[in-house]
């Protein structure tokens, strides 16, 4: 049996045990080992939840995020310019969406990301981003907007949460439970005196049977910057976006994140000239029950604080954001 | 000075504004921002402008124009609002460790495409659905690419422009 398979088993055994207490097992076949309680944090993994993420890591797992996000949604409407009336009416659709997404993240704080807009079948009502850029919104949403200021809301919702990089938050939070899961595991190992600390990558049992997860481990805990591309790690991409998605699609980000998004929102649409009001309205009307925006922290919460947000930010001033509008920009007749 | 004078003062409120003076510096917010010479859209244009590029503010123009001069540069000329900020823009690094910016090439508008990423062409290559996904958003990276500046800033002065009427 190899030194990671017996530190395996013992985990096995002993965790149950040290959950509360340090234990000192009898000297004996195995040799003597100190049980360090799985429940204390180990400070190189609460450090990887706030770790800097460059933005080719972010793209690969957001262009693997976006991905699921698409297939668990019915794909995207993009329509047919040159295809049948509907085919092209969608398209337009599909084209408007795409510019007035442009716009709100021309003004947004990363204007240097590659932002795509698009909209996913699902008649839900709904709309979720990935890291690196990509938003949607659901045909279900799209039908209840009423202005071009409310679908510009919608957007910068999105755009605040990608330039927050709060899903990359995350994905922080899951590199600290999977360096937790191993140091838990490293420190239930049997030491042999002289043996260096055990490598993921080196030992021939996790290479044999996990190689991805392996080489993932090796490169979380030595918090360099994981390349996704590599075709070795494709597996755990694969995991870690489902994961990733399947929580924002159920659960969502955390109230926090969700009232940063719509501060951030409120801010893109008085840079914009739009009317921050209309958008407060829309979220507003939103049910707060079934699926729809569940995670979300309630409409009147959101509108309570948004207004507090806007009133602050109309008595500052600002000369490089325009006049508030009187009333809101009409949806152009392809949105109709 | 009087008590109600000193009451009237404490009673104007706090306002943490950004009041632009001449000789101000505001920063170049986004890519192929044109230094246009005469504030209006569709006036002829000087030279394009780098992104984060520091800029000397002289005032404000009607239409949500304000005239600037590029540091160092004798000729000011016209930009419009939405490709102004008070900050520069966030700086983009590939990788976490790297010490300068190295990201320059994606912009909201007639960015070459960057294509998915590796690692996402190799996941979708593992499952029907998720290749037909792949396809989609390629076809949407198309779409996002195709928009022109011009459709952009048209886009930018139907929100921005119609707000003084």
């Amino acid at each position: 049996m190899t030194g990671w398979a017996r530190a395996v088993l013992v985990t096995g055994l002993v965790a149950p045990l040290s959950s509360c207490l340090h234990v000192q097992l009898v000297p004996g076949e195995v040799p003597s080992v100190e049980v360090r309680s799985p429940f204390r944090p180990h400070p190189e993994c609460e450090q990887l939840k706030l770790a800097d993420v460059g933005l080719g890591e972010e793209l690969s797992l957001g262009d693997a995020m976006a991905l699921r996000v698409v297939s668990a949604r019915g794909g995207l409407a993009l329509g047919d310019a040159g295809g049948s009336a509907e085919e092209k009416q969608l398209a337009a659709r599909a084209r408007r969406v795409a510019l007035v997404g442009a716009a709100v993240a021309h003004v947004s704080e990363r204007p240097l990301v590659p932002w795509r807009f698009g909209v996913l079948q699902a008649p839900e009502v709904n709309a979720v981003s990935a890291p690196g850029g990509a938003v949607f919104i659901t045909r279900g949403a799209l039908a209840r907007v009423e202005n071009e200021d409310q679908l510009a809301g919608i957007l910068a919702h999105e755009v605040a949460h990608v330039a927050g990089r709060h899903a990359l938050g995350r994905y922080g939070e899951e590199k600290a439970r999977t360096c937790e899961l191993v140091q838990v595991v490293r420190d239930h190992r049997p030491s042999f005196p002289g043996e260096p600390p055990p490598s993921f990558s080196d030992s021939p049992f996790w290479q044999r049977h996990f190689p991805a997860f392996a080489h993932y481990v090796d490169v979380v805990l030595r918090g360099a910057t994981v390349d996704f591309d590599d075709a070795v790690l494709v597996p755990v991409l694969g995991n870690l976006s489902e994961k990733l998605v399947d929580g924002l699609l159920r659960v969502g980000l955390d109230k926090e994140a969700e009232f940063q998004a719509d501060a951030g929102a409120v801010d893109l649409l008085l840079t914009l000239g739009y009317r921050p009001e209309e958008f407060i309205r829309f979220v507003e009307q939103l049910p707060h029950d079934g699926d729809v925006f569940s995670h979300h922290p309630g409409p009147a919460a959101r509108r309570d604080a948004m207004l507090a947000h806007l009133s602050r930010r109309r008595a500052e001033e600002n000369p490089l954001r325009p006049q508030p509008r009187k009333v809101p920009v009409p949806l152009p007749p392809e949105l109709k | 000075m009087t008590a109600r004078i000193w009451l009237a003062l404490a009673l104007i409120p706090c306002t943490p504004g950004w009041a632009l003076e001449s000789g101000d510096t505001v920063y170049v917010r986004a890519r192929n921002t044109k230094l246009l010479k005469e504030p209006r859209a569709n006036a002829p244009a000087g030279r394009t402008l780098n992104v984060g590029e520091a800029l000397t503010w002289r005032k404000a123009e009607a239409g949500n124009f304000h005239e600037v001069q590029p540091t160092g540069e004798k000729k000011a000329g016209f930009v419009y609002y939405a490709n102004l900020a008070l900050k520069p823009p966030r700086e983009e690094r590939w990788a976490a460790s790297n010490t300068t910016t190295d990201v320059e090439d994606f912009g909201s508008s007639g960015a070459a495409t960057k294509g998915l990423a590796q690692g996402a062409v190799q996941l979708a290559a593992t499952d029907a659905s998720l290749a037909r996904a792949a396809t989609a958003l390629k076809a949407l990276e198309l779409l996002q690419a195709g928009i022109t500046d011009d459709e952009l800033d048209a886009q930018l002065l139907r929100s921005g422009q119609e707000a003084r009427k």
